[in-house]
Order: structure tokens, then C-alpha cells, then sequence
């Protein structure tokens, strides 16, 4: 119930918020528990659930579907065939004095999609398979989703720890 | 044991090094990648770069605990509800 409450955190960035949805997330999954496939990934579903909830609750809330990223549809093949330029490099003397709440700060400054690919891997350690059920997209778009999101989020803690004054070793 | 191992291309290292790390390569796979990369003194180090990089995320995100309260009420509302 931890993982999913710190998921349901990291999403709606508030601690009331973040109750009721994994109290809805619970309920709805006790609700409809025939439609869980014995063998599956119970916390995979629940996840899922709980994604859903989030996103209905943003729809209503803004009146409007939730913005789809269409350069992500730009495959990972497509960009990958640069050699070693092709992805941001964030030497580890920079981000290893960075404490943890300068990275929950970055992560939770990336866009819902972006944020949720990172924490469904990074943090709570879905395989691709997993992560593509929870969030309805094909395998290929989570390598691409993942590989953009860690992009956005190595740049952003670079400009933070240029802000702040670590060195870059170069 | 080079002699087992296509020639080393930097690019394969791109396409690979975030399967590896994410576990998504089967074993075998994994050890042909990492025999490889020893070859190429960039693709090891930017290796160890992304590896760090993931293990720091995972470590340093904080992790927010469910209250016990939400515990409790999640279970009230079930067992006032056991038709639902």
C-alpha cells in the first residue's frame, strides 16, 4: 500500500488528493476483483487502477483530455543511432551531492507522462511489459517514453546543479 | 574471448544500455553486452554514468508512506461493504 500511496503522491503532489485515490484505487479494485487475472501482477493492476483514477480525476478537473506528447511517437531507433552524442550525459561528480529533495523536486516538475515512466521503473521497478499495461501504450513507446524522460530530468537536475554551483567535469 | 564477439560498435551500445540496466535483456544477452563493453573505454564509462544515474533516482526520490489512518479507513469501508 506504500508504493502506491508514494505513486498516487508523486502524481497529484498533495496528501488529500493522494488518500482518496488509493482509497478509490481500493475500492474500485475490490469492487471489480473478478476482473483481476489470477497469476497476474496483483500491484501491476492496482497501479493501473490507480492511473486511470488519476486521469479521469485530471480530465474532469480540466475539462479537457489529458495532452499527448506526439514527438514521443519518434521511435527510439530513429534517435538512437548517434553513437555516444545521441543521449544527455550527466557526469556522477555533479548529481552525487544533489540531495533528495532536489530530485523529487525535478522529477515532479516533468510532465505527468514523463514522471510517471520514471517512477513506475526507476522507483518502483516495473519491467517494460508491466508498464505498457499499466499505461495503455505499447512497449516500444515505454523504451522511448523512458529514454526522453530521463533526458528531461538529467537536464533539468544539470541546470539545477549549475544553479547551485557544481562543477562539471568535462 | 574477444574472438567470440562481433566487432564493437558504439551504437549498439546506445540501443542496449538501457535494456541491460532495466533488466529487460535475457542473461545471456546481458554478459555478451558487458564482455563488449570492456572494448571500448567511452561505452564503459558511460555505463557506469547511466548506472549510477538510475541507482541514484531509485535511492534518492522520496518515497511517501500510507498512514495508518487511510489503512484503517480502506478496511472500514470494505467491511461495511462486504456485497460491494
Amino acid at each position: 500500500m506504500d508504493a502506491l500511496y508514494n505513486f498516487a503522491f508523486h502524481l497529484t503532489l498533495d496528501e488529500d488528493d493522494a488518500n482518496d485515490l488509493v482509497q478509490e484505487t481500493f475500492l474500485k479494485a475490490y469492487r471489480f476483483i473478478e476482473s483481476y487475472q489470477q497469476g497476474t501482477n496483483a500491484k501491476a493492476w492496482l497501479f493501473k487502477i490507480l492511473k486511470n483514477g488519476f486521469i479521469n480525476e485530471y480530465r474532469r478537473k480540466t475539462k479537457q483530455p489529458t495532452k499527448v506528447d506526439y514527438d514521443e511517437v519518434v521511435s527510439y531507433h530513429d534517435t538512437d543511432d548517434e553513437g555516444h552524442v545521441a543521449y544527455l550525459d550527466l557526469r556522477q561528480e555533479l548529481f552525487q551531492g544533489m540531495l533528495g529533495d532536489e530530485v523529487t523536486r525535478a522529477l515532479n516538475q516533468l510532465p505527468v507522462d514523463f514522471k510517471t515512466i520514471i517512477l513506475l521503473c526507476d522507483v518502483e521497478d516495473f519491467s517494460y511489459e508491466e508498464i505498457a499495461k499499466i499505461i495503455d501504450i505499447p512497449i516500444g513507446t515505454v523504451r522511448s517514453r523512458l529514454h526522453r524522460a530521463r533526458n528531461i530530468l538529467k537536464e533539468k537536475l544539470r541546470e539545477y546543479a549549475q544553479k547551485e554551483g557544481y562543477k562539471e567535469k568535462r | 574471448m574477444d574472438q567470440q564477439l562481433p566487432k564493437h560498435d558504439c551504437r549498439n551500445f546506445v540501443r542496449k544500455v538501457f535494456l541491460v540496466l532495466d533488466g529487460e535483456l535475457p542473461e545471456t544477452e546481458r554478459n555478451l553486452f558487458i564482455m563488449d563493453i570492456q572494448r571500448c573505454k567511452g561505452c564503459l564509462e558511460h555505463f557506469h554514468i547511466e548506472k549510477t544515474f538510475k541507482d541514484f533516482i531509485a535511492a534518492k526520490v522520496e518515497r511517501k508512506e500510507c498512514s495508518e489512518k487511510l489503512k484503517q479507513d480502506i478496511l472500514s469501508q470494505v467491511q461495511a461493504h462486504p456485497e460491494a
